[in-house]
């Protein structure tokens, strides 16, 4: 059975999935989506809930008429207020405004607080402090200015206002300080199940898990995992200036921690080698992508887009993309690829693409080609690996004009071993032959079957007069050539997959055998 | 008002796809109607083959329509708009996945019985599903289904997954290998 065989039962098998029509609910929650999320908060509540508060209040007002209301207004928190810059910080207060509690959230806060004893103060006092401290220790400054503020009350009425108060007395205490602060505030609600859990997995506040879960929303292509590692000021500078939900945004974050969108787009511009007067359209954005903060740098050049990622504080440029943009011909709709003599062939393609690339046959690992039909046109796809970068092209299988060529940096790519005969492979690529299915043929970019027996048998550190059932296989799988190759020795059986190009051990299994 | 399609292989016409996305973007719902009706099938699939859970399966297919509505703002054309939406489901069902941990006998791996009790499913098509597929790891059994039945490229779904190609090639090499072995 060959791979096609195998994936056309698969595909048959799968076919008799089919998904439930749910999208009468789909439609109706985008709805309540779009509409304002504090309006949610408070559907939550039950009528049961509703009773219980009036009834609550009630007993104040009663309490209160005899005077004996001093507990609710001294010792009661009505207010949780949280800071999060990157030390994250509750403070509990009363109907007051007074402190009856701070609590740090993570290790920086516990350096903010320091020895301060906060609780019996009033409110103003207390954000004072603390953002004098978080000033004086670095957390804010002219390189990282946003803080986010949650408020959490039962009177969204109450909420709101403090949400206010504190954001102009907040960014009024950072300017005084010599740079413009940006701060994000928010209410959120207590009773809010989903964002409390999140928040105590993550090791966050409920303030940070919301605005985390709003700017999910608008990109769901960020992971909440990658966003719970980030400040509050990388969060507010991908934030972008767009509108969240129910945060409100003052000031704009700082990036001048970075290299900065001018600077990133030189570096994109200098790095193709192009004159930013031949540039007919250039878009400069901060993203965070495999773990990082980039600038996704984008301009077309006589109809070539270039997309490039520019690591924000280093400026290396970490992926490049080119890409020509021609007029998509009339497609037949058919996904074959026609019969043509005139194809230049996939060693021809092979030999543009290593030129283009300036890279050498000797240091392939992991080559793939593959015809396909893209914009009407019948193309090379290729894929290879040389050290730790990936290349990609497309190559018109008419013409060979190089369609598409993209080179990424691989930072965590697994290391092959290579074989040490990997110096006596020829870089004579015109010769190559890929029809061939004999085991011990010599391709000239490839190992023999006697070498890939050499580098199993040395893997496995048994020599050729230890084993038997010897047996090899040379498979042709997707461009790749891979020598399988079965043998026993003793009581155990020995599987390898060779890569046969570059002599690399793709797999290797050893089994008790019984 | 909806005929869902049946399939999940992807002869899906990219072109087709961002004119949807963009009006979904206008607020145009029915865009969103007939996005759902051209994908659904497939991105199930996916999710079930994530999941293994009919019931959990139903619940991120529902989140994950609902996020690509409240998302296609932020949705730049040029890329497989399809290989975006899986990513968007993959996404979701990681945070599922997390979420179940908590509470370890969860009672999951339903699916193989809704098909079961469909029309037309032949024994062979059972063994592929029951017999074969447990073989491979979770990772190698969502590229399978992302090449050989979504037909998506190796380099597209090392975008999905978010894994370099070349472990995308090895796996999908080896979950071949064992498919091949359970079937002869």
């Amino acid at each position: 059975m060959n791979n096609r065989e195998v994936e056309k039962k698969i595909k048959k098998a799968y076919s008799h999935i089919t998904a439930p029509d749910i999208i009468d609910s789909i439609l109706s929650d985008c709805e309540t989506q779009k509409g304002n999320v504090v309006m949610m908060e408070k559907k939550n509540r039950t009528p049961l809930f509703k009773g219980l508060a009036l009834a609550a209040m009630a007993l104040i007002i009663v309490v209160g008429i005899f005077g004996f209301n001093y507990y609710e207004m001294n010792y009661k928190a009505v207010s949780t207020i949280a800071f999060d810059v990157n030390p994250s910080i509750e403070l509990k207060v009363n109907s007051q405004d007074r402190i009856l509690e701070v609590i740090p959230l993570n290790d920086d806060a516990i350096t903010v607080i320091g020895d301060m004893d906060l609780k019996g103060s009033d409110l103003d006092v207390a954000v004072n402090a603390l953002i004098g401290s978080m000033i004086r220790n670095g957390y804010l400054s002219d390189l990282a200015n946003s803080i986010l503020i949650s408020v959490e009350n039962n009177d969204p009425e109450k909420a709101a206002q403090l949400q206010q108060l504190l954001s102009d007395e907040i960014s009024q205490l950072i300017t005084t300080n010599n740079f413009d602060g940006a701060v994000l505030s928010q209410s959120i609600s207590e009773n809010d199940q989903t964002l409390r859990n999140l928040a105590s997995e993550y090791g966050i506040t409920m303030g940070k898990a919301q605005l985390i879960q709003q700017i999910l929303s608008m990109n769901p292509l960020y992971t909440f995992e990658n966003l719970s590692k980030l400040t509050i000021n990388e969060l507010n500078l991908l934030i972008n200036d767009q509108n969240v939900g129910n945060v409100t945004s003052t000031g704009s974050a700082s990036d001048k921690n970075y290299i900065g969108n001018e600077k990133a787009k030189q570096i994109a511009l200098q790095h193709a080698n192009v004159s930013e007067a031949n540039v007919s359209y250039c878009n400069v954005k901060l993203d965070y992508e495999m773990g990082a903060m980039v600038y996704e740098v984008e301009f077309y050049v006589n109809g070539t887009e270039y997309d490039y990622d520019i690591n924000a504080l280093s400026g290396d440029v970490m992926h490049v993309k080119t890409e020509q943009k021609t007029s998509p011909a009339q497609s037949d709709g058919q996904s074959n690829i026609p019969a043509n003599s005139s194809y230049i062939g996939e060693a021809k393609a092979k030999q543009i693409a290593l030129g283009n690339a300036n890279v050498s046959e000797s240091v392939l690992s992991y080559y793939w080609i593959e015809m396909d039909r893209d914009d009407g046109n019948i193309i090379y796809e290729i894929e290879f690996y040389a050290g730790n970068t990936e290349y990609e092209y497309e190559i018109n299988a008419l013409s060979g004009e190089i369609i598409k060529a993209e080179r990424d940096q691989e930072e965590n790519y697994p290391s092959y071993n290579t074989s040490n005969g990997s110096n006596n492979v020829s870089s004579d690529t015109s010769n190559h032959s890929s029809s061939s299915n004999n085991g011990n043929a010599q391709t000239s970019s490839g190992i023999t079957a006697d070498r890939a027996k050499e580098i199993a048998l040395s893997h496995a550190g048994l020599t050729a007069d230890q084993i038997r059932k010897y047996e090899v296989e040379r498979d042709y799988e997707n461009g790749i050539i891979v020598y399988e190759i079965d043998f026993k020795s003793g009581n155990y059986e020995y599987e390898y997959e060779i890569n046969g190009t570059t002599g690399a051990i793709i797999q290797s299994k050893r089994e008790f055998d019984d | 008002m909806i005929l869902l399609n049946q399939s999940v292989s992807t002869d899906i016409d990219d072109i087709v796809l961002d004119q949807y996305l963009k009006e979904i973007a206008n607020g145009n719902k029915n865009a969103l109607a007939d996005l759902y009706s051209m994908t659904s099938a497939v991105v199930y699939g996916f999710i079930l083959s994530i999941l293994k859970n009919s019931h959990d399966a139903e619940d991120i297919l529902h989140d994950c329509y609902v996020s690509i509505y409240s998302a296609t703002q932020n949705y730049r054309s040029g890329g497989r708009p399809l290989a975006w939406i899986m990513a968007i489901a993959r996404n979701l069902c990681l945070l599922k996945i997390r979420e179940r941990k908590k509470n370890a006998d969860y009672p999951y791996e339903n699916w193989e019985q809704d098909i079961a009790d469909k029309k037309d499913v032949s024994a062979e098509d059972m063994i592929v599903l029951k017999d074969c597929m447990k073989n491979l790891s979770d990772e190698e059994h969502q590229i399978v289904y992302l090449h050989a039945v979504s037909g998506f490229k190796h380099r597209e779904i090392s975008q999905i997954m978010e894994l370099p190609l070349s472990t995308v090639l090895s796996k999908y090499h080896r979950a071949l290998k064992k498919l091949k072995a359970c079937l002869e």
